[in-house]
């Protein structure tokens, strides 16, 4: 017996017949209305949702229809299997979390939200939640890591910093580049720039890489943490392929960091652009060459014109990061949940790689540009 | 539909919305969708408090406004849904 009569607002498993409907909403919620109608963006959504990452397993992308059946909300969901302090979870990610006039639709969000929770999975997380999704997470028990909800920044050249920033809001800010960028020229020629970076140390040292390098390297550099993907399913070759291209943020760079034996001992991934600030994919690093790791990712994105170098936090990065000057603050919120509160406190207690390549930004929707 | 039930309701909902808005008053059939009070956030919060408190299972294809848009519905709903779990119909 249902308490529901008629024709509902339902929330469904996402079809292809979809698609057009998801890239008008994506456009409407995340790029102002701009490019709803790119076949790129249809394209791109029918690689990520039916024929891409975990395309086809439970749980599955859902839609929710209004009572006339037109899509009207959108929850990404991809399925992952995970190592937790040893033995294999599965759990699936979250994002893209979207609903076509909010106000129209107040119960979208949360049936979205609960359809995903109520999945076969043993944990799910997010790790793009905006503030309204983060209280939505919590209130049906879910908890926030703090570490994997703050973003760190590290400023290298400060002028050109600052233009940067001000450009993201005021395009034609970026005017002022060339009068920053001799000011910051000019601060390291006095030797005067409080945010220069330490020379490298002796040996060590960081080799351009590529994606089967990296590949070999994560799934070793991972086992840092007690709770990180199995690399397998879905497979990591197919998250880098996705990764490759991120008009928004510039070139991708991969890099591994090897000691003085020419041991690889971390990875880094990020995207580079010059005179902007450079966006981190993933670090990854043996836990006594985390630090070693991150000063050769900020030398490669000074060298590369970066003005400053952008990531997310987690627990195993978190020390590193303060010790070398980086700006730490609130951006999206890392969630997790589990119907095993065991395993909620478990995975909540321990280190968890859950962001980058592991989570969601591996994904077009963060950083591409579908013209 | 027991009085008690209602009132119940009412408490929880002005408690939880009625005080963030600074509203001072809502009538039992007043929506609370129409009137801002709730949100997907809010939706949550009050199934939460219906399962837990009420001893009921609130599927997703019952978050609906039918159900849960005023106070009278919420209690009506409320009200369905022990009636058929005394009964032991399967919902």
């Amino acid at each position: 017996m249902s308490y529901t009569s008629g024709k509902q607002e339902a929330i469904r498993p996402c079809r292809r017949d979809d698609v057009d409907a998801l890239a008008g909403l994506f456009a409407r919620s995340f790029r102002d209305g701009k490019g709803g109608g790119s076949t790129e963006l249809r394209r791109y959504f029918e690689d990520v949702v039916f024929t891409g990452v975990g395309a086809g397993e439970e749980p599955r992308s859902r839609v929710f229809t209004d009572s006339t059946g037109e899509v009207r909300g959108f929850i990404g969901i991809w399925p992952r299997q995970m190592q937790l302090n040893g033995r294999s979870i599965s759990a699936a990610v979250a994002g893209s979390m979207m609903v076509d006039q909010p106000e129209l639709h107040p119960t979208a969000g949360a049936r979205l939200l609960r359809s995903f929770l109520s999945g076969p999975q043993d944990l799910s997380f997010s790790e793009t939640a905006n503030g309204i999704s983060q209280r939505m997470w919590q209130k049906v028990g879910g908890s926030q890591l703090s570490a994997g909800s703050l973003d760190w920044l590290r400023v290298v050249r400060p002028a050109g910093t600052a233009v940067a920033a001000a450009q993201h809001a005021f395009r034609p800010a970026g005017l002022m580049r060339p009068l920053a960028s001799g000011f910051d020229m000019l601060l390291q020629r006095l030797d005067r720039n409080p945010l220069a970076l330490p020379a490298a140390q002796d040996g060590v040292h960081d080799v351009e890489a590529t994606a089967a390098d990296i590949e070999s390297l994560i799934p070793e550099l991972s086992r840092t943490y007690t709770l990180y993907p199995d690399w397998h399913t879905p497979s990591l070759s197919m998250l880098l392929t996705h990764a490759e291209a991120k008009e928004r943020y510039g070139v991708l760079q991969r890099r591994i960091v090897l000691d003085r034996n020419s041991k690889p001992v971390g990875c880094y991934l990020f995207y580079a652009r010059r005179g902007q600030i450079a966006r981190v994919l993933q670090v990854l690093a043996l836990p006594e060459h985390v630090g070693t790791t991150l000063d050769a990712l900020f030398r490669r994105a000074q060298e590369l014109g970066c003005v400053a170098i952008r990531g997310r936090a987690d627990d195993v990065l978190l020390d590193a990061l303060v010790a070398r000057r980086c700006v730490l603050f609130h951006g999206a919120s890392t969630l997790v949940h589990a119907r095993d509160k065991e395993l909620l406190r478990e995975v909540c207690h321990g280190t968890a790689l859950l962001t980058g390549l592991a989570g969601e930004s591996w994904t077009r929707f963060v950083g591409g540009e579908f013209a | 539909m027991s009085n008690a039930l209602k009132t119940s309701i009412r408490e929880f909902v002005e408690a939880s919305f009625l005080f963030r808005e600074g509203r001072n008053g809502l009538t039992n059939d007043e929506s609370l969708l129409a009137a801002g009070l709730i949100d997907s956030t809010g939706i949550l919060e009050l199934v939460e408090h219906l399962e837990t408190n009420f001893g009921i299972t609130v599927e997703d294809d019952e978050i609906v406004p039918e159900n849960l848009d005023s106070i009278d519905l919420i209690a009506a709903y409320v009200a369905r849904k022990q009636g058929a779990k005394i009964t032991g119909i399967a919902v």
